[in-house]
């Protein structure tokens, strides 16, 4: 498989279920976003019906909080809007090697989130991740069923873009996951089975291999 | 497939170019503070991109004679014209009009071809931002305390330009690509879509726009002009908050701007890092972030401007990179901004023949 290490100064993942005043981002991208990028790098919407897995680690620097002009719904004056803003950011990728060619000569510009989080490819390289046991994982959203305490969370698998504006095809929840840094959340995050390890990062890579042909 | 893309520096010796308001957390609320990230335990002070996007365009307007789309309210919303044959700025900045009634939903979006960062301080708050102490009086009556924050700093940010997609519209029933609506489409009912698309048509065959069912391509002359202004816009743009009290120039100090055949930027990195309070230039991390990218670099050219009084110990770093690029036949001109500016902008040109 391969790694794709994409860096931006900023990112920012919507907040489902947040509607008004304030906007605040998810601290990890869901896997829309990631099917975004994917969809991106190839020049064609992609689905991870035809992607064999795909795992991510996304470690983020900072945060802040940007204003934002909005023409709300019903009224005639405008608004200002709190967006929160992901700061310094990694997103780790792990992928068939197929998609090297993609990440390599993207077809569009690569984004986290919107359109000025821009990104950028910093490296691609072969990885043989090894299998181990109680490990750590975040930076990513696992399944609810992976047992793991953290917020849990309705959010995208994937978009339908084909009709306008796009619609969430398919929607289910997940635990999110912050990549640990404390030893609290590093307690927490171990989880018991057995996962691919990035011992370049030190972090368990959960890769979703269940969606390929389903969704 | 081509991206213009660059890398800008805008010293800000003295400024507050995008406020964040009024500090509510404190007591007496009468300290207005700037944006700012938080990393670790520090903080950066940033311009939105939505505030930069705003000077370029109004930039675009002012010193290109860009007629801007204009604003449309409707009862509940509100949207630009989405015409991107008659507007130059609907064409480069996107748009999305999302047009309802019953159940006719004619949706019109447009990714923009024009994508841009927050420009981001280099120095934390702690070397860069205090908290100017005003008192506004008139002589009558008692002096009104007031504080505000402002920055020292350089602002660094980034852009990538869709050179392949400016001028181009492409009309498939996917969001984001559904630039224009069919003819078809407009239900009779509504006949103000109706007229104001005719328009749209007839000024698209006015100009000779090549027009197919999936997408319409407007000369390449248009093409031409149009993302060569967006680039030439950067050597004049102007704006920012607080222009009375501290008059900030925004045109860029610093830029490396280069093509690439693939929807990268490369300079977003640290290629310019803070050291000890001070702004450092990497020669190295430069290099190699062009090599990582060689074979898309197309033309194999770098265009590197930067201000005379700007930075003047990064003059030799900047040789250096001449050098490692040169050997590797990466043509390399280091210039005035203004000059790097209007040198890339022909190139952009050639893009489109």
């Amino acid at each position: 498989m391969i790694r794709v290490k994409l860096k931006s100064w900023t990112a920012s993942f919507r907040y489902p279920t947040f509607q008004s005043g304030y906007q605040p981002t998810l601290p990890v991208p869901p896997l829309s976003t990631i099917q975004g990028l994917l969809s991106a790098a190839k020049g064609e919407i992609v689905s991870f019906s035809e992607v064999p897995f795909v795992g991510y680690v996304f470690i983020s620097e900072g945060k802040g909080v940007d204003l934002e002009r909005i023409y709300a719904l019903g009224k005639p004056e405008t608004d200002v809007m709190k967006r929160e803003v992901l700061f310094n950011n990694t997103l780790y990728l792990y992928l068939p090697d197929e998609w090297e060619k993609y990440f390599r000569k993207p077809r569009f510009q690569l984004l986290l989130g919107r359109s000025s989080d821009i990104a950028t490819v910093e490296e691609i390289k072969q990885i043989e991740l090894e299998k181990c046991e109680n490990v750590l994982v975040g930076g990513t959203i696992v399944p609810v069923s992976a047992g793991l305490p953290g917020i849990i969370h309705a959010l995208p698998v994937e978009f339908d873009y084909s009709t306008v504006p796009r619609k969430a095809k398919f929607v289910k929840p997940f635990t999110i996951l912050p990549f640990p840094k404390t030893k609290g959340q590093k307690k927490r995050q171990t989880y018991k089975g057995i996962l691919p390890y990035d011992s370049e990062i030190g972090i368990g890579v959960w890769t979703y291999e269940g969606l390929y042909g389903k969704v | 497939m081509r991206f213009a893309v660059g890398m800008v520096l805008i010293d800000a010796p003295h400024s507050a170019l995008n406020m964040l308001g009024i500090d509510e957390s404190l007591p007496d609320r009468n300290v207005t503070r700037v944006k700012k990230f938080r990393k670790g335990g520090k903080s950066y002070p940033y311009v939105s991109p939505q505030a930069w996007r705003y000077w370029w365009r109004r930039t675009l307007a002012e010193q290109f004679k860009w007629e801007l789309s204009p604003l449309f309210r409707e009862q509940k919303q509100v949207f630009t014209a989405a015409n991107p044959i008659g507007y130059p700025d609907d064409d480069v900045f996107g748009y999305m009009r999302a047009f309802k009634k019953g159940n006719i939903n004619i949706t019109v979006t447009r990714v923009s071809p024009l994508k841009n960062t927050p420009l981001i301080s280099l120095l934390p708050d702690r070397s860069s931002v205090t908290v100017d102490e005003g008192y506004a009086s008139r002589h009558e009556g008692d002096p009104v305390p007031y504080s505000q924050e402002f920055y020292s700093t350089v602002l660094k940010g980034a852009f990538s330009l869709d050179l392949d997609a400016v001028g181009r519209f492409t009309i498939i029933d996917k969001a984001g690509f559904k630039n224009l609506l069919r003819e078809e489409e407009i239900p009779k009912s509504l006949k103000e879509v109706k007229s104001e698309y005719e328009k749209i048509v007839s000024e698209a065959k006015r100009l000779s726009v090549q027009m197919s069912e999936k997408e319409w391509l407007m000369p390449s002359e248009i093409r031409k002009k149009r993302a060569s202004e967006t680039i030439k816009a950067l050597r004049y743009i102007f704006g920012g908050a607080k222009q009375t009290q501290y008059l900030t120039d925004v045109t860029p100090k610093f830029v490396v701007l280069a093509m690439f055949d693939g929807g990268i930027n490369p300079l977003i990195g640290n290629i310019v890092y803070e050291d000890k309070g001070g702004i450092k230039f990497d020669a190295e991390a430069l290099v190699s972030r062009i090599l990582e990218f060689k074979e898309l670099l197309n033309p194999k050219k770098v265009f590197i401007g930067k201000d005379k009084g700007f930075m003047k110990e990064w003059e030799e770093e900047l040789k250096k990179v001449k050098e490692a690029l040169e050997k590797e036949e990466i043509e390399v001109e280091i210039t005035t901004v203004g000059d790097a500016i209007e040198k890339f902008a022909k190139e952009v040109e050639s893009y489109y023949g």
